[in-house]
């Protein structure tokens, strides 16, 4: 990527600017406080005008997440763990997760460089709960939601 | 309407399926895209008595930039009603009640809905690189490509796995589908995988991303395929028995994956409820299912959105075999999207097999007795969109 990366859409400079400094922010409507991403000029839940920018902690809980056993980038190599997380305050986004997260898991957003206007959003297993879960009971039984062995694939 | 001696609304059905044809299927190596397409068009007007000069509405997607005006050059047809939507796979079922709107509105009265892809062939999924480009700036490249899903099938698997995580949905139950489709197939001399298939052969075949396997995703195929949706007075020419179309809905939910709430709920819910209502039909009155199974997720979440089973209980639907020959709700009976064909879109081989099984012309696999009411689900995108289509034998 060697174009700005406001270039193509600036709607989200600030977003990407916070993320270079290593923070995550979300869209919170002055008037009815609903979070939101991707950023809009309205707000999802009220319709008010220009939701403003707020920070958030980045924590969250793992909504859904698989293990990539396909290339799909050449500075990827499968297999690695992919998912869907759920912010505290409410918007989810796709990262990169650590290996052998099931869903449920607690998670906190960490932002890598990698060189380019964007750097690449992974997230970590909130600290004392690790990739063998929280303390107390597995939302699911069995196998359901879980990833696939960790075997083999390289912590992030 | 109003008119009617015992002031009940008029049960006379005002379009129909007239005419149905599948292109070659499977691997093609002495067509084009376009050529298929007019195999298709010209087999399924002749079904329907009717000739390219009658074809007044054209409906196509993927087949290239502007595809309805693309094929309606090549099959010689300039139309009075044209419609190049893109809704995914599921883009021909939609038509049908795109061309119902225009015929309604008398902007036209033969809608030819077509399409063909030569995806095998051309091998333009290539399994190295999982993911189109998304375009520069878009939503897509900036929060979803990063995570390193592969497209389509990454999605898919994020869903079954919430799935699996909400209602317990086993991997054997996933697997059930794609057996279920295969003793269809079984049946079906044009189906590209035949062979006998088990619960532990599926079990048994390379995971590939997620919960999901190999055998858990459709073959990609060439194929293409024809269908006229026309008038009551033109469907008295119809060589064979026309099909009416008594019930249809569409809707979308979402594009990007982490902007819907319940990913394991569909837009199937709000078209299913439409059609219903416009055929004045519940799932109860369905005699045979067509669901869209490019992964086996998705039938399981029709079954469920389409009210034929609690939300959850799609797995162990299709486990205990109710939609296998001889069930009570026969599905996938082409064999469907993981056994017949999938050539990049399977929306109007759905609406073929139907049209056939309402016909009793479906052979060796044809439905006994013969069904009179048929359920078809088109699915497009990353389950964002979602047609519904109720077909009955008269």
């Amino acid at each position: 990527m060697t174009e700005p990366a406001d270039l193509h859409d600036p709607t989200t400079t600030e977003f990407w600017a916070a993320a270079r400094d290593g923070r995550l922010i979300v869209q919170c409507c002055a008037a009815c406080g609903h979070h939101q991403l991707y950023p809009r000029p309205f707000c999802m839940a009220c319709d008010s005008p220009k939701p403003a920018w707020a920070e958030c902690s980045g924590v969250g809980t793992v909504y859904s997440c698989v293990q990539v056993l396909l290339p799909v980038h050449e500075e990827l190599p499968p297999p690695y763990t992919s998912g869907l997380v759920e912010l505290e305050v409410g918007p989810r986004l796709l990262g990169r997760l650590p290996a052998g997260t099931v869903i449920g898991d607690r998670v906190v957003a960490r932002w890598r460089p990698d060189g380019t206007e964007r750097p690449i959003l992974y997230f970590d297993h909130v600290s004392g709960e690790g990739a063998d879960g929280p303390v107390g009971r597995r939302p699911a039984a069995g196998s359901a939601g879980r990833t696939g062995t960790a075997a083999g694939e390289a912590a992030s | 309407m109003t008119g009617h001696p015992e002031g009940e609304p008029s049960k006379v059905p005002e379009f129909y399926i007239t005419g149905v044809a599948e292109s070659p299927l499977g691997h093609v190596a002495d067509q084009s895209e376009p050529s298929m397409a007019a195999l298709a068009a010209m087999e399924a007007l002749e079904e329907a008595g009717l000739t390219r000069a009658d074809v007044d509405g054209l409906f196509v997607n993927y087949m290239g930039e502007e595809g309805s005006v693309q094929v309606g050059e090549y099959l010689g047809v300039e139309p009075r009603h044209a419609d190049s939507s893109d809704l995914g796979g599921g883009s021909w079922e939609g038509f049908v009640g795109h061309a119902m709107a225009a015929i309604a509105a008398g902007q036209c009265e033969v809608a030819l809905l077509v399409y063909a892809s030569r995806q095998r062939s051309l091998r333009s999924r290539s399994r190295k690189h999982a993911t189109a480009p998304a375009l520069p700036g878009s939503i897509a490249a900036q929060f979803d490509v990063p995570a390193g899903l592969p497209l389509p099938i990454g999605h898919f698997a994020l869903i079954t796995a919430r799935h699996m995580y909400e209602y317990g949905t086993s991997e054997e139950q996933l697997a059930s589908v794609t057996v279920t489709g295969r003793e269809w197939a079984r049946m079906n001399p044009k189906a590209w995988r035949r062979a006998p298939l088990t619960v532990q052969d599926v079990m048994a075949s390379d995971r590939v991303c997620g919960p999901l396997k190999k055998l858990d995703c459709c073959p990609i195929t060439d194929g293409g395929g024809a269908v006229i949706v026309t008038t009551a007075d033109r469907a008295r020419r119809a060589g064979r028995p026309p099909v009416a179309i008594r019930g249809w809905g569409e809707s979308h939910t979402h594009w990007h994956p982490h902007q819907r709430r319940d990913l394991t709920t569909t837009a199937a819910v709000a078209s299913g409820r439409a059609a219903y209502e416009m055929a004045g039909i519940g799932p109860e009155d369905v005699d045979i299912f067509q669901p869209y199974d490019a992964f086996t997720i998705t039938p399981i979440l029709q079954l469920e959105d389409l009210g034929f089973c609690q939300k959850g209980m799609g797995g162990e639907m299709f486990a205990q075999g109710h939609m296998k020959p001889g069930g009570r709700l026969p599905a996938m009976t082409s064999g469907g999207g993981l056994s017949y064909t999938h050539p990049g879109a399977f929306g109007i081989f759905l609406l073929i097999e139907a049209v056939r099984q309402l016909r009793g012309d479906a052979g060796e696999r044809q439905v006994a007795p013969k069904p009179r009411t048929a359920l078809v689900n088109g699915i497009g995108g990353l389950l964002s969109y979602s047609s519904t289509v109720v077909l009955t034998d008269d």
